[in-house]
């Protein structure tokens, strides 16, 4: 068998060589007959069909099936380039089809349905505490809490917590500022994961006053070391302390973030590990086997039940709130996902169904074409498999385009969604082709099926003598239906961008209550074993040496950047006045410097800005918002008052002045009672520092240079205009707004095209018809009028449709709406609008044609 | 009288003469089994040249131009062992029909 088929394959580069010899063979056969009997008529006759025979000795060297096939996608092809137009329409709306399901897809399936790239990613749960009384308000976990329940359980393997920060490393020629972990112990117990190369942490480097040891991420690794095997051993200068590098992770591990490059273990000792109010710690356990969802949650909560009886004053009233990993790592973008998944699946749908439509229309042109062949004797089978072959063409062709078209996509979107969670696991794999390569073969199917259904179902001898006129039948209904609901499907995308556009604008339109237009921001490398004062030295001389530089205004340090990181909710107390009703009170807090006000624009209602103290155990100053005075000092001048629980704890710190309020908390958040603490920030890892000048870009590089200058151990990063920071900020609504505005504007076309070609096939459908209309005085009016209310019937149709799948699925959207309703009206009446116009203009082009028949010949030629 | 060869005959036929006469051409094979049977096997002559395709093609024999004997080039056929043993089998195949259809045919 294996010999049989290697000599059909080596005959294959000889096929013409095989014919010659066997008909030379065959002449000779005759020829030697012919001299042996000296009748050379009777040779040739008694030797059978020369034609007949040889086709049939050569087919032994064939591969009859395969040819067959081979023949049809060459018919298929030549077909195609025949009709350069329309095969590139077909080929062109399929890719993109195809093209964007896939991208959007991979994206879901990567973030969404792929288990974590952790060996027991199944088991592991994220843990966090519940506030008493407030609903559904999470924090993260405390040290002591942390170690209580890991001593208590029964369900989890281990239980371990992790904190990001920032730590500088000048072991290099330039000093660096990494994205650190700080870790407890059990860390990578609960992970489970194996280092690519070395070890994790031993016991002994885990507890307080151990050796240091670092364990560092693939990318640090390749960046810093260039993949150098020899790095173990080798250290990380950080705050201060020589830190052994003993492993790197593998590419895969990018917990607790992917920008994560060190893990460092926290060396807890025993005051730390009795921190019940500090909660900082991420936590992540490790579920026993077998043990389920419900039934840890029971346990843990039952344990904190204890450790409130055992705390009433710091855990009383707290509970657990347990989830898996995965839901709290993608959870919050689950919803946007889904939203790009059902837009990407509506353009697929109106991709198919345009498809089928002009594979419908191209079919009845050749309806003779194929009446003919089974006439002469072609079966069904054969004509179902060259209709098979010309979908798979088409659905290959735009299947390779779509995957180039996907390849892109991926691309973009890793840009693009450079913060949405795993997007860094985010690739081309062969999961991708395979699902082009799926999504064309259905596709091929799919689109091969309806003209094959429709040819059988009809009476080809019947067709030849009708003239081969109309397979889908002569009131088209597929077709319609098929336009009628790509309108549908366009009207809702189309209202979805609508209202994604409009929440966008709005939320860029809000007023921010600050300027930031003339701001650039960075950050400077602090290191935690400073003295106070010395920090305080430092951060006054920077301050100076920027204020220094031309063309500068104003200069200031904050705890958080105005309008895009988060000031968080802390308790206060007004010295002297107990809250009413004995409850906490919380206000956002942030840290800032005197002129963080001019800085950025926030205008004084009252009062005065505060003075800085060089010594930090001064009491700070403090300023409050309008929304914090109207609400807690209703109808007083809060200025003479003092406030507690602030970064200095029970020291008061004295109101000095009222400000405008302004979004600290971004675009989309009101103002909030705030309260504005002035004081140098000695803890603060990530102060940020605002520069006002009137062209702040020109200033990045000399900024940079004068902190260089007088800090050379230090870091200078994140620096970027503030405007640049608040566009970031909103690049999720954006990308939401974009996407989807662009899927509409794509249904759009492809409806606006399915709709063109329904019209024009209609047109030259009733040719006939019109010629007689207007050849009995018809005027033009009619015609198109007639035309108009055909198009605007499949078009009112598909628009009806269309506004009610909106209205019913974005109701389900409201919480990624903006300042507008699900239901606005303007919105709504803005898409129709745009439809009908849309419908207005497919429908013209062929009623323009239609105009143009001339009776006589319309009435000849049929 | 002249008879059409049986069915699925005819690889035997061309293989049991190619044994008897050694390497030959077609023209060859035909004389031979017309002679051989006293014209009572009547080959289309034709028909011979697809069956020796596939032979070429399963292995059982190989083909070589030649001069015939009348300075004429012909194709000449050559029995190989995976022929000769496939000659055996269709033999033996060939035999238990016939006596079965002779048992059938001739009551004891």
């Amino acid at each position: 068998m294996v010999k049989e088929l290697w000599r059909k394959l080596t005959a294959l580069t000889r096929r013409e060589e095989i014919a010659g010899e066997l008909l030379e063979e065959m002449r000779a056969h005759v020829e030697m007959k012919a001299s042996d009997t000296g009748d050379r008529h009777a040779a040739q006759r008694t030797f059978g069909n020369t034609t007949m025979l040889l086709e049939d000795s050569n087919s032994v060297w064939g591969w009859p099936r395969l040819e067959d096939w081979l023949r049809d996608f060459r018919y298929a092809i030549r077909g195609q380039i025949r009709r350069p137009a329309f095969a590139a329409t077909v080929v062109f709306t399929l890719a993109l089809g195809m093209g964007a399901t896939s991208t959007i897809f991979s994206l879901i399936d990567t973030v969404l349905l792929r288990p974590l790239p952790y060996p027991k990613a199944a088991r592991l749960v994220a843990v966090q505490e519940m506030k008493p009384g407030e609903n559904e308000m999470r924090t993260p976990v405390s040290p002591g809490r942390l170690t209580d329940w890991q001593r208590l359980n029964r369900t989890f393997v281990a239980l371990a917590g992790s904190y990001g920060d920032m730590l500088t490393d000048d072991s290099g020629a330039v000093p660096e500022r990494l994205d650190t972990a700080f870790v407890s112990p059990g860390f990578f117990t609960v992970l489970d994961t194996t280092p690519a190369l070395g070890r994790t942490f031993t016991a002994e480097e885990e507890r307080a006053g151990g050796a240091t040891a670092v364990v560092i991420s693939d990318g640090f690794w390749k960046r810093r070391f260039a993949s150098d095997r020899g790095v173990l051993g080798r250290s990380l200068r950080l705050m201060e302390t020589n830190y052994i590098i003993v492993g790197v992770m593998p590419p895969s591990f990018q917990y607790p973030t992917p920008a994560t490059e060190l893990w460092v273990p926290r060396q807890a000792g025993p005051a730390m590990l009795q921190m019940r109010e500090a909660r900082f710690y991420s936590c992540v356990g490790l579920l026993k086997s077998g043990v389920t969802l419900e039934q840890a949650r029971f346990d843990l909560s039952a344990v904190q039940q204890r450790l409130g009886e055992q705390y009433p004053t710091t855990d009383a009233g707290w509970s657990i709130a347990l989830d898996p990993l995965r839901e709290e790592l993608v959870g919050r973008v689950r919803a946007g996902l889904w939203l790009l998944l059902g837009s990407v699946s509506v353009l697929l749908a109106i991709t198919c169904a345009n498809v089928a439509c002009l594979l419908l229309a191209r079919l009845n042109s050749r309806v003779a074409e194929i009446a003919t062949r089974c006439s002469l004797g072609a079966g069904r089978a054969a004509i179902g498999r060259q209709l098979f072959a010309e979908g798979l063409v088409y659905a290959l062709a735009g299947g390779s385009v779509g995957l180039a078209i996907a390849l892109a996509g991926i691309n973009v979107l890793r840009t693009q969604l450079a913060d949405l969670p795993r997007i860094t696991e985010l690739t081309v794999d062969a999961r991708l082709l395979g699902a082009v390569v799926a999504i064309s073969v259905v596709a091929a199917v799919l689109f091969s099926l309806v003209p094959i259904l429709q040819t059988f179902r009809c009476d080809l001898a019947g067709l030849i003598i009708r003239g081969g006129r109309g397979v889908a039948g002569s009131r088209q209904r597929l077709p319609r239906i098929l336009v009628c609901g790509q309108f549908g499907l366009a009207a809702a995308l189309l209202i979805g961008a609508g209202l994604f556009l409009r929440s966008l604008a709005n939320l860029e339109e809000t007023p921010l209550g600050f300027h930031y237009d003339n701001v650039l921001t960075m950050r400077i490398s602090a290191s935690s074993n400073e003295a106070p004062s010395q920090t305080v030295q430092r951060q006054q001389r920077i301050l100076q040496v920027l204020a220094a530089l031309p063309g500068v205004t104003a200069v200031s340090m904050t705890s958080g950047l105005p309008g895009a990181s988060p000031a968080w909710p802390r308790e206060f107390e007004i010295e002297g006045e107990a809250s009413p009703g004995g409850k906490l009170r919380f206000a956002m807090w942030r840290i800032v410097t005197a002129e963080y006000f001019q800085t950025v624009g926030i205008p004084f209602l009252s009062g005065r800005t505060c003075r800085m103290n060089s010594d930090p155990r001064t009491p700070f100053e403090t300023l409050v918002n309008r929304s914090f005075a109207d609400r807690y000092f209703t109808g007083r001048d809060p200025i003479g008052h003092a406030i507690l629980k602030g970064p200095q704890g029970n020291t008061p710190a004295m109101v000095v002045g009222v400000v405008a309020d302004a979004r600290e908390n971004g675009y989309n958040v009101p103002p909030q009672p705030m309260i504005y603490a002035c004081g140098f920030l000695r803890y603060w890892p990530n102060s940020d520092f605002l520069i006002q000048a009137r062209n702040p870009s020109f200033l990045s590089n000399p900024a940079r240079e004068m902190i260089q200058a007088i800090e050379p151990a230090r870091a200078v990063y994140a620096v970027r205009p503030l405007s640049q920071a608040l566009a970031d900020a909103l690049s999720q609504v954006r990308f939401r707004a974009i996407v989807v505005s662009l899927f509409s504007l794509l249904a759009l076309t492809l409806a606006a095209i399915g709709l063109y070609g329904v019209m024009a096939y209609m047109v030259s459908q009733r040719t006939r018809e019109i010629g007689v209309r207007v050849a009995l005085g018809a005027r033009p009016v009619q015609i198109v009028g007639s035309m108009l209310q055909s198009a605007g019937v499949l078009a009112g149709a598909g628009i009806a449709i269309g506004i009610a799948l909106a209205a019913g699925a974005f109701q389900m959207l409201g919480a990624l709406l903006y300042g507008v309703n699900s239901f606005d009206a303007g919105t709504y009446l803005t898409a129709i609008g745009v439809l009908l116009g849309v419908a207005l203009a497919a429908t013209l082009i062929p009623s323009r044609r239609a105009l143009s028949i001339d009776p006589m010949r319309a009435l000849r030629e049929s | 009288m002249r008879t059409e060869i049986p069915p699925g005959t005819l690889y035997m036929l061309i293989l049991k003469a190619l044994a008897r006469l050694g390497p030959m051409h077609g023209y060859g094979i035909a004389l031979h089994i017309q002679q051989t049977t006293e014209e009572v096997l009547q080959v289309e002559e034709g028909s011979l040249y697809p069956a020796l395709q596939r032979m070429l093609l399963k292995g059982w024999v190989v083909a070589e131009w030649r001069q015939s004997d009348k300075r004429r080039r012909a194709r000449y056929y050559t029995l190989t062992p995976l022929g000769r043993r496939q000659l055996v089998a269709e033999v033996e195949a060939f035999e238990k029909v016939v006596t079965a259809i002779r048992r059938v045919i001739q009551p004891a």
